[in-house]
């Protein structure tokens, strides 16, 4: 079913595997050389800006394709018509391109792929709907089978999220009201967990591969309960209603990345480690937003100086256990640990933007209203 | 053991002692933390700067400027005098940190002290109408402590605080040809330069991604802003920097600046382009200008046998 070959599959792993051993320089060059050699040439795989960049101006080509030819069309079935032969061509020409170029991830095909799958789920719509309304159920219920149907074929860790984000938007399209979409939502990710966990004879290059989908499922789970979202970066909140569907959901933002966080730390998964902090990260941001107390400007450094001091923290804790670890896990450095690219970059205009004069103190954009009227510069005119 | 790994040292192509290793990493028998501690520490850095300044911005009143430029004096002094004493001598390659929160305590203290400049300069306007040149000597004081202790962070830092600099200075200067793009295009082609010479002369080689970075995307904004039409000379420039960018960055298999360049060509070209058009002739040249692009991209990936 899987348009690349099994062994295909597990070379360009290995190659993966064996990049990530050089760059964290745990074997040298010429062993690394020597390695690459034996498992034979890597499968075309084009670096990640040019993949992006392909992928940019592929999916720009075929939107705008699609607007063309679409846009005179006004029959519904007329346009979900014109939408299943466009998604069977660039399906024909994402193949064509794999086999003709050789290619496993070029970024170009990925597009193509991508435009099928939402072409598809609007051909559904377009076919099925009666009314001149956007039937989001059967979109999102096509978009999820699409995207299944493209993780089987190609392998894609987007179409793997692709099919829980469809689903989650097929459950909240069925309008049961806020507390039953949330425990639903809550439930369908959870279950989605378990399936991609517990799912038979998977091997390990695909386990590998779903370990972000593992991520993105783990931390929706609790993000659906947290019933202070909107709160949480909406400013001075007046709380969400202390009932006791609040109370139980205040109690499973917490309990649900904690038992993450434990399965992580059991089974040494990084994934589930990763879902399990930032969902207790966000769950303790929610605390002020959830009982409508008043949010300081201070805050933000509070959590700050708890972030830094759990670091050192942990750090001492792993360093002084027997060989420096503790249940194998260990502080040591591997290369490649810091922050770089963009991060730094976040980094300067953060450092940069607290001091700059004219951020420091009130708005400085603030007249202070003028005695005789108008817009008044100064308070003294 | 791990299949690959038990593979690998029976070919003999790994040691027992790099077997064992990689087999505990890929086993899970080992995990390493560092990048995690890392993650938290920068977010703890970030979040402490910002929550500062943000206190520093709604409790003037409260806590009157002697509290708060002696809380910030002693914070950002504290942090400096720390890095002074643990850090290592300065080497003209790159100098491993001597603890994990290193980094991000020189990156605290240059951010304190900013913050301090900046309320001292807000609350008295010693400087007045040149205030910011705060920004400018900011931003060399955190070049020289980047160097001096190998920090990319504070760089980074030092860069912006250059880049505002330069945008304040120029704009205040009626002068069309010193305007603000004119700035950013000039410390942009001087952050480039600076990148080649950190590249030339071996010394702190590894910033020059952070310089190229900079730089390639203030000279190429500074230009794609002034890009009206095809007799604008700034869409000229703009393809001529692209294309000596793209072929710069493809010699030296630096594939993000390529596909910057790219993007600026293509996206200063359609300024151009649209302009003069208008209906379907839009979306037919958005469909074969895109794929041309695409081909010429593949084309250029066999061509120079890119890697993953």
């Amino acid at each position: 079913m899987r348009i690349f070959p099994a062994d295909l599959e597990e070379r360009a792993f290995r190659h993966n595997i064996l990049n990530d051993w050089r760059t964290a320089r745990l074997v040298s060059a010429e062993t690394s050389a020597a390695i690459a050699a034996e498992l034979g040439e890597p499968p075309a795989q084009a670096a990640w800006p040019l993949r992006v960049v392909l992928f940019g101006f592929a999916a720009l080509c075929q939107g705008a394709a699609f607007a063309l030819f679409a846009k005179d069309l006004r029959d519904r079935t007329a346009v979900g018509g014109f939408a299943v032969l466009a998604a069977a061509l660039s399906i024909i020409a994402a193949e064509s391109l794999i086999r003709a170029l050789k290619v496993r991830r070029q970024g170009a095909e990925e597009a193509l792929v991508a435009g099928a799958v939402l072409m598809t789920a609007f051909a559904a719509e377009r076919l099925s709907g009666t009314d001149y309304h956007f039937e989001t159920g059967v979109f999102s219920f096509a978009l999820a089978a699409a995207a299944a149907a493209v993780y089987v074929r190609y392998g894609y860790r987007l179409a793997a999220i692709g099919v829980a984000v469809a689903l989650g938007v097929f459950v909240a399209a069925l309008e049961y009201g806020d507390h039953v979409t949330r425990v639903l939502l809550a439930l369908l990710y959870g279950a989605l967990l378990a399936a991609v966990t517990l799912w038979p004879d998977l091997p390990r290059r695909e386990r590998e591969r779903l370990e972000i989908a593992r991520f993105f499922l783990a931390l929706s789970v609790p993000l659906c309960l947290n019933l202070s979202l909107e709160h949480v970066t909406g400013g001075y909140g007046s709380g969400v209603g202390m009932d006791w569907f609040a109370w139980a959901t205040f109690a499973a933002i917490f309990a649900i990345p904690a038992c993450w966080l434990a399965w992580g730390i059991s089974s040494r998964a990084r994934s589930l480690v990763w879902a399990g902090s930032l969902g207790l990260l966000v769950s303790f941001c929610s605390i002020k937003p959830y009982f409508g107390w008043a949010r300081h400007s201070w805050d933000p450094a509070v959590l700050g100086i708890e972030l830094a001091a759990l670091s050192l923290i942990l750090k001492r804790w792993l360093d002084a256990g027997p060989a420096r670890r503790r249940g194998g896990f260990s502080s040591e450095d591997m290369g490649n640990s810091e922050p770089g690219g963009a991060l730094t970059l976040l980094a300067g205009v953060v450092a940069a933007g607290s001091a700059a004069p004219g951020s420091t103190g009130p708005d400085p954009m603030k007249g202070k209203g003028g005695d005789f009227g108008g817009g008044g510069a100064s308070g003294s005119y | 053991m791990d299949e690959f790994v038990a593979e690998l040292s029976a070919k003999g192509l790994l040691d027992e002692a790099a077997a064992r290793r990689l087999d505990e990493l890929e086993t899970r028998a080992h995990v390493p933390l560092a990048r995690e501690l890392h993650a938290l520490l920068y977010l703890g850095a970030l979040l402490i700067l910002a929550g500062v300044g943000a206190v520093v911005r709604d409790h003037l009143n409260e806590l009157g400027p002697a509290t708060i430029l002696a809380a910030l004096g002693a914070g950002s002094a504290a942090c400096l005098v720390y890095c002074f004493r643990a850090g290592r001598p300065f080497a003209t390659g790159r100098v491993e940190a001597p603890n994990v929160a290193f980094d991000y305590i020189l990156y605290l203290g240059v951010g304190l002290a900013g913050i301090f400049a900046g309320y001292l300069e807000w609350k008295w306007h010693l400087l007045g109408e040149w205030w910011d040149l705060y920004l400018f000597f900011a931003g060399l004081a955190c070049l020289g402590l980047a160097y001096r202790f190998d920090n990319r962070l504070v760089l980074s830092a030092g860069l912006v605080n250059l880049a505002g600099w330069a945008g304040v200075r120029f704009s205040r200067w009626d002068v069309p040809a010193l305007g603000m793009r004119a700035a950013a295009f000039a410390l942009g082609a001087a952050l480039l330069c600076l990148g080649e010479l950190s590249r030339a002369s071996r010394v702190k080689s590894h910033f020059e991604d952070t310089y190229q970075r900079f730089g390639a995307h203030l000279c190429l904004l500074a230009l794609i802003f002034g890009v009206k039409g095809f007799e604008s000379p700034d869409l000229w420039l703009l393809l001529a920097a692209c294309g000596a960018l793209a072929i710069v960055s493809t010699r030296r298999r630096k594939f993000e600046v390529f596909a910057s360049a790219v993007v600026y060509a293509y996206v200063g070209a359609m300024i151009a382009l649209l302009r003069e058009m208008a209906g379907d002739a839009v979306l037919w040249t958005v469909i074969l200008t895109s794929a041309c692009v695409i081909g010429v991209l593949l084309w250029a990936r066999r061509r120079f046998r890119e890697d993953a």
